[in-house]
């Protein structure tokens, strides 16, 4: 905890570095995650409309 | 392979290729500093906190140490450009990339008969769902394994920026994202132009995937972009910079994209509207790079920092491999979107419903 | 087959036109909202920031334009309203003439009806903000080449969203970023006109054509003019088509 709020908080060049890093791995992660359920939601919908009858 | 290949295609395309490399090669730059010639060049600017801010830029064949004023400006950098010396990978000069890019494209074209065959099957949805299934886990692998090489790369191995420091290594991510949210615009526009004359279904499906894509990539670049200026600048936003308001203008019109889909509920009217609004606002793509050298005519005082158009190709090696890295995650996180959006407009078809029932 | 008719596209042209400069003349309350829109917003300004000339005559270029694009937005929604309501678009998609013909005609006619006005009160209220003297005929000349662009560009936005619901936010949402490059080019004109420069010298004293030739050629904001005509041009010619394609969408 303490190396991180010395990275993320620092005001140092790395920590703009590291805060950058950081939204964009979260952004980007959100972006493969969100469809991925969705696509496994979507057939599991499916699914159970059809086992329904 | 060879009995689909049109030869005669091939030599036509090719001998007008060679003819535009013949014509455009005396007015081509260097892909990135000058392999072919060593020495310094020197940078003329005024040396503020932010940096060294200024517009010329002399090439010098000697090492000379250059001092003089020049209306007020003090020359205070010499930055050595001598790209053979690291032993990068990306040592190409510009006629043989070039060469190489209108190869391919002559080949291509000559495979114009097996290549507009596929275009056509993937205008069945389950031939394109199927397709991409096969490939997804490659393109997955390798942007991964590009994006790490990329990052630790820039990271670690990067040289320091004299005048930056470290949070130069911010641009790892900035400008691949930035040349990705208009490359998307342009793969939109283009996809959104084949909906609307052709009406045909994937090509819609396509220009729906992409919009929040875009707005996503077109975030990561604005807030990359702001925290680099936070360091360098000194500022968090800059009005003045037509280029990051020009981008944040593209940000507004992804996000309206994506509002008019929603807004409309037949998926395929939504697609034309949204379609006829994308190639309306496409003016915003050369406005993009027209409006920086406009702004910077009429602000006559306004300050520009420089571009690293001549990097240390130690610094630009991660970068190229960035590009590659980016553009495959944009494949893969649009593929992605793409199969889900096929499986939810084929819902009712007998291959959807196997798959549901086997997964 | 389309029926045959001996009136031509002109003929269709000027009678929209016409027909639409009657039903404003018969609303012609309706008329001085855009208007009033237009001097509220402008007011809203010095209320809220600061009532001091020097401060005013600095964003006097800002106000203008952000009010005028405001009041441009509010005005759009009457231009196919009326039309959609009671079926009369339906009818000018259904007509043999070219649409893009009938949507230019109804375009124009808006303009004449909610950007003229605007060009009218623009210097009344300029003179209130105290904008530098220096920078009235920019002022003029950004407003007579914005103004139109501002009602082509909201055509289209506009065509798209007349048949949904809630289209009034979506509207602001999907034209206001293609109105930014218009607001910074004609604020960034006015802006640099008002600023010091050095007076003209003239070639004939007292000739007219100096002011021209000055415009054209040494003035610092006739590259911001020039690309506001490239870019009134662009509307003129691409947003009817436009405009239509969206309007058949939107009627489906």
């Amino acid at each position: 905890m303490n190396t991180l709020s010395e990275i993320f908080f620092s005001g140092s060049h790395w920590t703009y570095v590291w805060w950058a890093y950081a939204i964009t791995f979260i952004i980007v992660a959100a972006s493969i995650i969100i469809p991925t359920v969705r696509r496994k939601k979507t057939l599991a919908q499916i699914k159970r409309k059809i086992e329904k009858g | 392979m060879f009995s689909s290949f049109n030869f005669k295609y091939f030599i036509i395309s090719a001998a007008i290729l060679l003819l535009l490399a013949l014509v455009y090669a005396p007015h081509s730059q260097p892909l990135y500093g000058d392999p072919l010639k060593t020495g310094t060049q020197t940078k003329v600017g005024v040396q503020t906190e932010y940096g060294l801010i200024g517009t010329d830029k002399f090439r010098i064949y000697k090492s000379q140490k250059l001092e003089f004023k020049y209306k007020n400006m003090v020359v205070t950098e010499k930055i050595n450009t001598t790209a053979a010396t690291t032993g990068s990978l990306f040592l190409l000069t510009n006629w043989l990339y070039q060469l190489f890019f209108f190869l391919v494209t002559a080949i291509a074209i000559g495979y114009s008969k097996p290549i507009s065959n596929f275009i056509k099957k993937t205008g069945s949805l389950k031939y394109t769902y199927n397709l991409s299934g096969k490939f997804i886990p490659w393109i997955a692998i390798l942007a991964l394994l590009l994006a790490t090489i990329g990052i630790v790369d820039g990271l670690a191995f990067a040289p320091t920026d004299a005048q930056q420091k470290d949070s130069f290594r911010i641009i790892y991510i900035h400008v691949p994202a930035a040349m990705l949210c208009i490359q998307a615009y342009i793969v939109m526009s283009i996809a959104s132009a084949i909906a609307l004359i052709w009406r045909i279904k994937i090509a819609e499906i396509v220009a729906m995937s992409i919009a929040p894509l875009g707005a996503a990539i077109t975030a990561i670049a604005l807030i990359t972009g702001s925290l680099w200026g936070a360091r360098t600048w000194g500022t968090w936003w800059e009005w003045k910079d037509p280029r990051m308001v020009s981008v944040l203008i593209l940000f507004f019109i992804y996000l309206g994209i994506m509002g008019l889909n929603s807004a409309i509920e037949d998926k395929r009217t939504a697609a034309s509207a949204t379609g006829i609004f994308t190639l309306s606002a496409f003016v915003i793509i050369p406005f993009i790079y027209v409006s920086v050298k406009m702004f910077n005519s009429l602000h006559q005082g306004s300050t520009q920092v420089i571009g690293s158009s001549d990097m240390h190709p130690d610094m630009a090696r991660p970068l190229i491999v960035m590009f590659f890295a980016t553009m495959l995650y944009f494949t893969f996180a649009l593929l992605i979107r793409i199969r889900g959006e096929i499986l939810i407009r084929d819902r009712k078809t007998q291959w959807v419903k196997d798959i549901a029932l086997r997964s | 087959m389309t029926p045959k008719t001996n009136k031509n596209g002109l003929t269709a042209f000027l009678a929209i036109i016409r027909r639409d400069l009657l039903l404003a003349y018969r609303y012609r309350a309706e008329v001085i909202n855009p208007i009033l829109y237009f001097i509220i917003i402008v007011s809203l300004y010095p209320l809220a920031i600061s009532p001091d000339p020097k401060v005013l005559t600095k964003i006097a270029p800002g106000i203008i334009w952000v009010a005028a694009l405001l009041a441009s937005l509010l005005s759009l929604d009457n231009l196919f309203r009326s039309d959609y309501e009671d079926g009369t678009l339906e009818q000018m998609l259904m007509s043999p003439h070219p649409t893009g013909i009938l949507v230019l005609a109804k375009i124009v006619a808006h303009w004449i009806t909610t950007g003229l006005p605007l060009l009218l009160v623009a210097p009344v209220l300029a003179y209130t903000l105290h904008l530098d003297p220096k920078a009235y005929s920019v002022l003029m000349i950004t407003l007579i080449i914005g103004t139109p662009i501002l009602s082509f560009v909201g055509a289209i936005g506009i065509a798209l969203t007349v048949g949904l619901r809630r289209g009034g936010m979506l509207l602001s949402i999907l034209v206001l970023p293609l109105f930014l490059p218009i607001l910074v080019l004609s604020s960034v004109a006015i802006q640099l006109a008002a600023s010091p420069r050095p007076a003209i010298a003239p070639i004939i004293p007292g000739a007219w054509f100096d002011s021209v030739v000055y415009l054209t050629t040494q003035a610092p904001y006739s590259a911001a003019i020039y690309t506001l005509s490239a870019l009134l041009i662009l509307a003129i010619t691409l947003a009817p088509l436009a405009t239509a394609a969206a309007l058949r969408i939107s009627l489906r």
